[in-house]
């Protein structure tokens, strides 16, 4: 198949007619890559260690493959200790929390994990909220936090959740430049006659490009301009920091962040997730946040395990741990760089771009096919023609492992045409 | 559909036109709405660049695709095009 064949996403988005000709379209177009073996989204992955997977693909295609396509960041979903407190909660309570947290769902071993989040970060007059996913956090929280009249002003490359909270709360959003201080600067001057609410948005570590928000300077600007600061640590909370407790600790702001929010879904291994905010504030999106109060609780089992994570994650554990990610990200910086175009931040989260969307199934193909898992991730979740392996490196991968995947990213991009060296 | 004599023809008049109906169509105050400011900080999504964009077409009463809007990176940017196709009338 030439690249061509190959439509993109967007060529498939919902329309207003009765014919769902868009529906049928994509599966047209899911039946041609699975007839020619290029499908490699939907797969079913089969754990073999914490950095190793079985991967079953719907094109019927299996493959074992070194893992650089998950989050477990940490190797805590993998940990058997992790396991063991899970299954023990699951023992005690079973294996739903049968209602919402706001009515009868809240379980004893939730403020049990309520208590650890809040002994871990250290902040006296916080309070914690938890949320079922990942997802829901950064959109229950905004939703419930704004209203319209109010303004969320957002990083242009903020995640999916936040955009969606941002629009269900009705506020005006504006975009500022990706990390680009000085472009907030300008729109927080342009709207400082204003005395109405408003919210600045960012994540700790960007999922798309693994580089940090510099949260000294917009906390500065965040007071400079009265506006509440929310901050995403979804992909560095229990990695950034001294003490694992991310990017805002990394810059001595966590106490001036007014909504810490973060997912149990990566370095805790797990699902789910909880906003950190000031006590009065978490009571208030507690029934606020319609994700939250209208879907079942965090199930007992994760919360047992995520208690778990974090006894090992706040010791000697997670220091060893936040020090082998760090080395780790740092050592196939090194060996990828001569070869292909990579940011400089050496995060563990490492973008290699491709561009091209047609690309994109073929690539993840012949990156199965040589044994590598990893995450390719196209629009819309980033801009057309940025298209690009993601490679998430873990604590737990061995230099052996860190260097197979430099060899097999460098292999892939010289067939593919994107090496620095053609 | 506006008579000859209100349309704007120049850049600047132009500038002016869009950014009274940015502002107007995105509940965004006018003053946020820079000239050098690209379409992506107001979050232009496909359904408000057609709205924006059937405006346009009946204020100016030329043909405007809503895919301009991704073409020109900034409203003094979409204004120029705007008066180079008006001029040619």
């Amino acid at each position: 198949m030439t690249p061509t064949d190959i439509k993109t996403y967007d060529q498939f988005t919902s329309n207003s007619t009765y014919d769902l000709q868009e529906i049928y379209a994509f599966q047209d177009q899911l039946s041609i890559l699975k007839n020619q073996k290029l499908y490699g989204f939907e797969a079913s992955h089969t754990p073999l260690s914490s950095t190793t997977s079985q991967i079953d693909r719907i094109d019927d295609i299996s493959v074992k493959t070194i893992n650089f396509g998950g989050y477990n960041y940490l190797g805590y979903g993998t940990d058997v200790r992790v396991k063991e407190a899970a299954k023990e909660a699951i023992d005690l309570y079973g294996l739903g929390a049968y209602s919402s947290p706001v009515l009868n769902g809240t379980l004893h071993i939730h403020k049990q994990l309520e208590k650890k989040l809040l002994d871990f970060f250290k902040l006296d007059d916080h309070g914690i909220t938890l949320f079922p996913t990942g997802f829901c956090v950064g959109q229950g929280t905004i939703q419930a936090f704004m209203s319209s009249g109010s303004f969320i002003i957002m990083d242009e490359k903020a995640h999916a959740s936040m955009i969606e909270g941002a629009q269900l709360s009705g506020a005006t959003i504006l975009y500022f430049k990706h990390n680009d201080m000085a472009d907030l600067e300008e729109l927080l001057s342009d709207l400082s006659d204003l005395k109405t609410r408003k919210l600045i948005c960012v994540e700790g570590v960007y999922s798309s490009d693994g580089d940090c928000c510099p949260l000294d300077k917009l906390v500065k600007l965040a007071k400079k301009y009265h506006a509440y600061t929310l901050v995403d640590e979804a992909h560095s909370v229990l990695i950034a920091g001294d003490h694992g407790r991310g990017v805002c600790e990394q810059f001595g702001v966590l106490d001036q962040i007014d909504l810490y929010i973060m997912t149990f879904s990566k370095s805790f291994g797990g699902g789910g997730g909880a906003l950190l905010a000031k006590k009065e504030v978490s009571d208030y999106i507690n029934l606020y946040a319609s994700c939250r109060a209208f879907s079942c609780a965090l199930n007992p089992g994760l919360a047992g395990g995520l208690i778990q994570v974090l006894e090992l994650a706040s010791g000697e554990d997670g220091d060893r741990r936040r020090t082998a990610i760090k080395g780790n990200a740092a050592y196939l910086y090194e060996k990828l760089a001569p070869y292909v175009t990579i940011p400089d931040h050496k995060n563990w989260v490492l973008p290699v771009i491709f561009g091209s969307e047609e690309k994109a199934f073929p690539i993840y193909n012949f990156l199965h096919q040589n044994g590598l898992d990893a995450s390719i991730h196209i629009y819309p979740a980033v801009p057309k023609g940025t298209a690009r392996i993601r490679l998430f490196i873990s604590s737990e991968h061995t230099q052996e492992q860190l260097g197979t995947c430099a060899d097999i990213i460098i292999k892939t991009a010289r067939t593919f045409g994107f090496s620095k060296q053609d | 559909m506006k008579s000859a004599d209100t349309i704007p023809t120049n850049k600047q008049d132009i500038t002016d036109y869009l950014q009274t109906l940015l502002a107007e169509e995105l509940q965004i105050p006018k003053n946020v709405i820079r000239p050098s400011a690209g379409f992506g900080r107001f979050g232009l999504n496909s359904m408000k660049a057609v709205l924006l964009s059937e405006k346009l077409s009946n204020h100016f009463n030329i043909s405007v695709e809503p895919t301009l809007f991704l073409d020109y990176d900034s409203i003094e940017a979409l204004a120029a095009y705007l008066e180079e196709q008006l001029t040619a009338l």
